[in-house]
């Protein structure tokens, strides 16, 4: 499979070039156009077999899809375009075994060989985090796509790192996080407008996001006509 | 005894920095190969053993100048590492398992006490709310009483035609007039409705509006039997016991809206509330309540308060016979124990002189019979 990312980083697509038999299971409303070489199945499953009802409820959970798209080429140079809801940057992310642990709504779309599978953080970072309540756990190998909301910055975290809450896109499982106050004194944080901040510590490679969709909802919410 | 386990590397000789690796614990280091042939090997007494990683079980084993770090988060693999080191990283391995656990019971512990802090909030904000909408419905002045039951009584079906017969009217009014001045709240325009209905009931709205079925004037024997039941329903408007359910009965919302001091919700729920007459009924306590304020009112205007207690006994009989019928004191429960409570409050009484009710009774009784004969004549 080949991939092309255009439109970087403000209204990012992804071109994917599949040959015949290969295959890419995508985020259910991801696919702009494809060439008519393409069978599409949707499932609760991951491709070959793995998850179904239980799965599906979880990756729900995680601020994804129930169902799962997946677009398999059935003639050579079959092209697939495929792009997020929201304004922002897409990413690809070869995995190579170990695991890529994704922010709710950020996957968009995966390779067969990589499990996708919704993880449970704990009742304080799912509360406080200013993301989902789960997360997306992708582990095995090939191309891995993600989407976020603005442009993507990737961080190589060796010891401590801190990101706001609501601006992480992905981290590579070798690090992890707590939630902690910004400042020293919390009152001061939630004044200061940063509130928590999600504090990592380990080593590898963290993906966030310049904007939050949060805080661009609070902008646009009250300027909107009730319908 | 040589095992392996899946894991990776990060190394800065390594394109990305990084890669997944086959771990091997060999006799010399913890070993790892890439997919793509490279080879690293940390020897035991180098490695700097930590915990983390997004699962916290992930096992580090770094390299002294921390250039190489091997990595792995498979389960057997501490038991093993500890094993093929002859127990030389115990200590750390130890050292990392036990800032785990911490963590973890530091996490479950803020986790248990948000959990609960925000139970208790909710429920606590719930009866907090419920409690003050209560407070609030109380400390309203009396003129809403009149508003909400002269909306209710103007749309509701009072289960017959009204009787205007002017000696009726008249005889229940002075009554009502001689009542009044011992009401505990002052400020309220108690006004008696007379509903033509076999019924033998009685009830009162919030604010003064009472209604009595002609049923109950028949079954009344005396012109003191009626005054009770004008007490104990003039009762329940000086209590407040309608709006006191209305509040009981709000919903979170209204009870919000009520207590940053929008009268709507009190005011649409009330009057839907109250438009059913055969809802009209009140908890035992506020019965009793009223019960008890009734008898002050009538002995405080020098009527016999002994004949609330007459009337229960009569209409405990004339229920007897006629089973079925909805009654004043059906509606009420328990009335047993109400007779029984009645006459030990009526004992308790100092004795005084009680006053006559100057009302020609049986008249009242013959006009109410007099026009149900002369329905009857017309329907014949």
């Amino acid at each position: 499979m080949h991939h092309q990312l255009l439109a970087q980083p403000a209204m990012s697509i992804a071109k994917l070039t599949l040959q015949a038999g290969e295959s890419i299971t995508c985020e259910v409303g991801a696919m702009i156009a494809m060439s008519s070489g393409f069978t599409v199945e949707t499932t609760s499953r991951n491709k070959g077999g793995g998850g179904g009802l239980a799965k599906g409820l979880k990756r729900m959970f995680a601020g994804e899809n129930f169902f799962l798209n997946h677009f398999t080429a059935t003639a050579p140079n079959q092209s697939l375009w495929i792009g997020p809801g929201l304004l922002g940057d897409v990413m690809h992310y070869p995995l190579s075994g170990g695991s890529l642990i994704v922010q709710g709504s950020s996957w968009l779309a995966s390779a067969v060989g990589i499990e996708i599978d919704a993880t449970w953080q704990g009742l304080g970072k799912a509360l406080f985090s200013g993301e989902g309540m789960f997360w997306v756990k992708c582990s095995g190998r090939g191309d891995l796509f993600l989407n976020s909301f603005g442009a993507i910055y990737p961080v190589d975290v060796n010891g401590e790192y801190v990101v706001d809450t609501g601006h992480i896109v992905a981290f590579e499982d070798t690090l992890n996080f707590k939630i902690g106050k910004a400042g020293s004194s919390l009152v001061g944080s939630i004044l200061g407008g940063e509130g928590l901040v999600c504090k990592f510590s380990g080593q590898g490679k963290l993906y966030c996001q310049s904007h939050n969709p949060p805080s661009f909802g609070k902008l646009l919410g009250p300027k909107l006509k009730a319908r | 005894m040589e095992q392996t386990f899946s894991g990776g590397v990060f190394s800065d000789s390594l394109d990305g920095g990084r890669a997944g690796a086959e771990i091997e614990l060999m006799p010399s280091g913890v070993g790892a190969r890439t997919p793509d042939g490279e080879a690293f090997v940390i020897p035991y007494r180098d490695c700097q053993v930590e915990v983390g990683g997004f699962s916290g079980r992930m096992v580090f084993c770094r390299s002294a100048d921390r250039s190489l770090t091997i990595f792995c988060e498979e389960s057997k693999f501490p038991k093993a590492l500890s094993f093929a080191s002859s127990g030389m990283l115990d200590d750390q391995l130890k050292l990392g398992a036990k800032q785990r656990r911490s963590e973890s019971r530091r996490g479950l512990l803020i986790g248990t006490f948000l959990t609960v802090g925000f139970l208790l909030l909710v429920v606590g904000g719930y009866f907090t709310i419920r409690s003050g909408a209560r407070a609030a419905v109380l400390a309203l002045p009396v003129s809403i009483d009149a508003q909400i039951g002269d909306a209710a009584m103007d749309s509701m079906d009072l289960g017959g035609p009204e009787v205007d017969d002017p000696v009726v009217i008249a005889a229940l009014e002075s009554i009502v007039d001689r009542l009044a001045p011992t009401a505990a709240v002052e400020g309220i325009d108690f006004r008696v409705h007379v509903v033509d209905s076999p019924e033998v009931n009685a009830f009162a709205l919030p604010g003064g509006n009472m209604v009595v079925y002609t049923g109950l004037i028949r079954d009344a024997e005396t012109a003191e039997q009626m005054a009770a039941v004008l007490a104990h329903e003039m009762s329940h408007a000086t209590l407040r016991h309608g709006l006191q359910r209305i509040g009981q009965s709000l919903g979170i919302w209204a009870g919000v809206s009520l207590l940053i001091g929008d009268l709507s919700g009190l005011m649409g729920a009330g009057v839907d509330m109250l438009q059913i007459a055969s809802v009209n009924s009140y908890s035992r306590a506020h019965e009793n309540e009223a019960d008890e304020e009734g008898i002050r009112m009538l002995y405080a205007a020098e009527i016999n308060p002994a004949a609330m207690a007459d009337l229960f006994q009569l209409m405990k009989e004339n229920q007897a016979e006629l089973p079925g019928i909805f009654s004043w004191v059906s509606t009420h429960p328990d009335h047993a124990s109400r007779i029984a409570n009645v006459h030990d409050q009526v004992a308790a009484l100092p004795p005084r002189k009680y006053r006559e009710i100057s009302v020609d009774w049986p008249e009242v009784k013959r006009r109410i019979n007099q026009d149900d004969n002369r329905e009857n004549a017309e329907v014949e």
